[in-house]
């Protein structure tokens, strides 16, 4: 088709390219700029392949990121025993480990939750911080949490160990 | 100290550094490039501003 | 002459700054009552992720300057261009080192709270941005479409700095730049804070200086390639 039928523009093109092959070419230049260009394009598709994973990952975790021992217990019949993530302080007193792991119990206000971790906690995980359980209620009808994973959520406050400043160079951890 | 203040105090090092290491290199490179073709261009054409 | 000796000293002071502050950090300053040793992570995540905001916020600066008629010259262009590269560089560097941060206090090495999540997609973006700048070799189309990409990327820093606010998350909330400007650490810990702070920026000026050096030898490189090739083609006029 294109062979029988001169267009316009194939016929700016056909002139353009008589003018061209007067002129010196500069060896391997155009095939160069083509590959830096292809390249560009696939880096742009990667890049916009790893924003629509961040993208839902952000739409579908940090959105609603836990919810407190609170809201987890006053929320338990549209939660069930769906995983999710809840947060409270591990109430002194209530750290018991185990074979598997560790049991305690989280409180939110008033509200508290008792919790079966199996798995190791981690080296920051004592009595009276807030830590953030992954896991589900065991069923419908109680409300201890059977979690297999704990966070330690640190606030943003630091105070010297040791204000009259001995050296510690074993650290609490 | 515990391993891991040890990895985070190395990775920022490694990173600002092979980072530094790389732009003094290249900054070197093209600037001798550069006059080069400076000294070229002066040689056969002379003041290439005003042809254009 | 003059001014590769003053970019040298730059240099030299960075590396002194950021010298002392390692120091500080890893020996002189004390261990914390809850984090231990742990917290001598705060001298370098926090400064080299200030970096990367302040990185940003100066190709975001650049890309108005460009797109601004008054102002309009590719020097702007090349500068926002610098300036991502090495806001790149500390923003994987703040994951990185955050990433590390979080394995032994929080127990994970990541996880999609708001603030990380921001983080990375903070990243993407201008990693994006500087492989957008490679699709179009034509220079006027080029900067246009970086400086509106640019802006757009920077929409991310405020909500990456107040992610800790408006969403729950793992990650604390800030220690010194909070609603009431009040910090949450004192002392030798506080000076060596505020130190890295100034080292990590001071390496962020000498970094720009170098990186918008050589795009200004690139681009006129290109320039002189490009006369040459014509003068090859036409000959002297």
């Amino acid at each position: 088709m294109g062979t029988l039928i001169m267009t316009p523009e194939s016929e700016v093109l056909d002139t353009s390219s008589r003018y061209t092959t007067d002129w010196k070419e500069i060896p391997g230049a155009k095939r160069r700029k083509k590959k830096i260009k292809r390249s560009a394009v696939a880096a742009i598709f990667v890049v916009v392949a790893a924003l629509v994973f961040i993208l839902y990952k952000g739409l579908s975790s940090a959105l609603v990121y836990f919810y407190t021992a609170q809201q987890a217990v006053a929320d338990k019949t549209h939660l069930g025993t769906s995983t999710f993530r809840m947060e409270g302080v591990v109430v002194p007193g209530t750290v018991q480990p185990t074979a598997s792991g560790v049991n305690f119990s989280i409180r939110f206000d008033h509200t508290v939750v008792p919790v079966v971790e199996i798995g190791a906690p981690p080296q920051l995980f004592q009595p009276s911080v807030p830590v953030v359980v992954v896991g589900h209620f065991s069923s419908n009808a109680s409300n201890v949490f059977l979690s297999d994973q704990i966070m330690v959520k640190h606030s943003a406050n630091y105070v010297a160990a040791h204000p009259s400043r001995i050296k510690d160079p074993g650290g609490a951890s | 100290m515990n391993g891991f203040v040890e990895a985070g105090y190395i990775a920022v090092a490694a990173g600002l550094g092979s980072y530094s290491v790389w732009l003094t290199a290249r900054s070197k490179k093209l600037n001798v490039a550069v006059v080069l073709t400076e000294d070229d261009e002066g040689k056969q054409h002379g003041n290439s501003n005003n042809d254009s | 002459m003059a001014r590769k000796s003053w970019v040298a000293l730059v240099g030299a002071f960075a590396l002194v700054t950021v010298g002392v502050t390692y120091v500080m950090g890893l020996w002189i300053t004390p261990p914390d009552v809850f984090q231990g040793n742990l917290v001598r992570l705060i001298y370098v995540h926090p400064a080299v992720a200030w970096v990367a905001y302040l990185a940003y916020g100066v190709t975001s600066l650049s890309s108005l300057a460009y797109l601004w008629k008054k102002t309009r010259n590719y020097k702007w262009d090349l500068l926002a261009a610098s300036s991502a590269e090495v806001g790149v560089v500390f923003t994987a560097l703040t994951l990185i080192t955050g990433s590390i941060w979080g394995r032994p206090t929080w127990g994970v090495w990541w996880t999609w709270d708001a603030r990380l999540t921001t983080t990375a997609l903070l990243l993407v973006l201008y990693l994006g941005y500087l492989a957008l700048r490679r699709v179009s070799e034509d220079r006027e189309q080029r900067a246009k479409r970086s400086a509106v990409a640019a802006l757009i990327a920077f929409i991310d820093v405020p909500i990456v700095h107040q992610s800790v606010v408006w969403w729950k998350t793992l990650h604390q909330s800030a220690t010194v730049f909070n609603a009431d400007l009040n910090p949450k650490i004192h002392g030798e810990m506080a000076w060596t804070l505020l130190l890295g702070f100034l080292s990590f920026t001071v390496v962020y000026v000498w970094m720009v200086i170098k990186r918008y050096d050589i795009a200004k030898a690139q681009f006129k490189l290109e320039d002189q390639t490009i006369e040459r090739a014509i003068k090859e083609r036409v000959g002297t006029v």
